[in-house]
């Protein structure tokens, strides 16, 4: 399984680089600006940082999707269904190195936002402002929307599952599109409409679930409903990879 | 060793491979001959594991082939598959990291015979250089099968010289070589029994040198008997 995730990373390792390394000189520009007093240059960087740091994940994850619709769709395919590897092993690596680089770049993203903050407040001589800013935030958080750590946990795990349902959902489009419509042009095009239906049917299934009591009870059958929906999707992907798929 | 049983496959209402129950064994070079579209992609493709047959099951050593049965099957196929961004040398490490059978010595050795750089992007190759690469990542394999799709498409007579010194070198008592090929002659050279399909259909399994002692045709003969004068060029 290592082994076929490091090839995936290996896959869409190029648009990684140039998201990264594109991030990389706006932070110079931003600090550039912060340390030589330059307003405009300062702003640019800052306003571009939040316009990859939005669009970066979304384009890395689009990347891995484009990257399971060429090995579905060409002879490269070749490459993983010759090795002793099952359908399920290659589905379940590009899903797992597509989730964790999108986790790990909006993890990145987040700490580069975080440190940007502190360099701000830093740079202007209130750094205890910034403290206090976000003691503040933590203590509103805490006094007005009464969050325990078992409701938090559970609001994560959910948004965990959800992103997996969503990410299998893809595939599964993707791989059915490709069995169904081999060759054509598009294939693609059907993928995003089945992908888009399917979403709609998903979100109309958790609207029949009647509503929880508490929050924690609420996050754990949304989890539930996401993971069904990834083990249903994920299994009916790889089932079509083995059967049908015909390159 | 590898064995089709009543093996079909249909695309939609096109039957590319009609029923054939073949057993090849091991020891021996089968040349698979055929025109174009008489189903011998297909049928190796179905003997590879990479497509599933629509009816019938091919057997590796007694079982049906599997995943498993991938890790012993080495297999060369007539397209181009390799990742755009792949060296020749990164084709070889990704072969080791999946094929516990593959010597990354032997690979090494084989590209220099061949005279590949191991640097050198496989997108950029000319035909007869991405041939030769592509035997030499499957010869490097130490399988109990091998079969090759069309080898020598496209390449001239010295690259073909190189491949199929590679080929006999891999040849032993108890591998099994499969090769498809256009070229006749060149297959006469090489293989020692030979498989006849024409249109999806299995016509006969000869032994190359019982044909030319008791029937006194060689392979073109009787491939031009088979499958008329103008396909055997």
């Amino acid at each position: 399984m290592l082994q076929l995730m490091k090839y995936e990373f290996r896959k869409t390792r190029t648009t990684k680089l140039v998201v990264v390394g594109l991030t990389l000189l706006l932070q110079i520009m931003f600090m550039f600006g912060l340390y030589g007093n330059n307003e405009q240059w300062m702003s640019t960087g800052a306003g571009l940082l939040i316009f990859v740091a939005t669009f970066g994940v979304i384009i890395i994850g689009l990347q891995s999707l484009l990257t399971l619709h060429k090995d579905m769709s060409t002879k490269q395919s070749y490459m993983l269904f010759m090795t002793p590897n099952s359908s399920y092993k290659i589905l379940g690596a590009k899903v797992l190195e597509c989730s964790l680089s999108m986790l790990l770049m909006a993890v990145f993203f987040g700490a580069l936002g975080f440190l940007d903050v502190t360099l701000l407040f830093g740079k202007f001589g209130q750094l205890d402002q910034l403290l206090e800013f976000f003691r503040s935030v933590m203590k509103q958080f805490t006094d007005q929307i009464h969050f325990t750590s078992p409701e938090i946990i559970s609001f994560c795990g959910m948004l965990l599952c959800s992103w997996l349902a969503t990410v299998v959902t893809a595939a599964f489009s993707d791989v059915f599109a490709c069995s169904l419509l081999n060759g054509k042009k598009f294939a693609g095009l059907a993928a995003f409409a089945l992908f888009v239906v399917l979403n709609m049917v998903f979100g109309w299934i958790s609207g029949l679930i009647p509503p929880a009591g508490t929050f924690v009870a609420a996050m754990l059958i949304s989890g539930g409903v996401s993971l069904i929906i990834t083990a249903v999707m994920y299994f009916a992907t790889a089932f079509m990879m083995d059967r049908y798929l015909s390159v | 060793m590898l064995e089709s049983r009543e093996l079909t496959k249909k695309f939609g209402s096109k039957t590319a491979v009609n029923a054939i129950t073949l057993k090849l064994e091991p020891g021996h070079i089968y040349a698979m001959m055929g025109p174009n579209g008489s189903g011998k992609t297909t049928w190796m493709k179905m003997a590879a594991g990479l497509i599933k047959p629509t009816a019938g099951t091919v057997y590796f050593n007694g079982e049906p082939v599997s995943i498993a049965s991938r890790a012993q099957v080495a297999y060369l196929s007539t397209e181009p598959y390799f990742y755009d961004w792949m060296t020749i040398g990164d084709a070889g490490k990704y072969y080791a990291d999946f094929f516990k059978d593959f010597d990354m010595a032997v690979y090494d050795k084989l590209i220099g015979q061949l005279n590949l750089n191991p640097k050198d992007k496989i997108k950029s190759l000319s035909s007869g250089m991405t041939a030769k690469m592509k035997v030499a990542v499957t010869l490097a394999r130490d399988a109990k099968v091998y079969m090759l799709d069309e080898p020598f498409n496209g390449i001239d007579l010295l690259a073909r010289d190189d491949i199929r010194a590679c080929i006999l070198n891999a040849a032993a008592d108890n591998k099994l070589l499969l090769l498809s090929s256009h070229l006749v002659e060149e297959m006469e050279n090489i293989a020692d029994r030979a498989v006849f399909i024409s249109q999806g259909n299995l016509i006969e399994v000869r032994d190359l040198e019982e044909m030319r002692e008791n029937d006194g045709k060689s392979m073109a003969d009787r491939y031009r008997e088979i499958f008329g004068h103008t396909e055997a060029i």
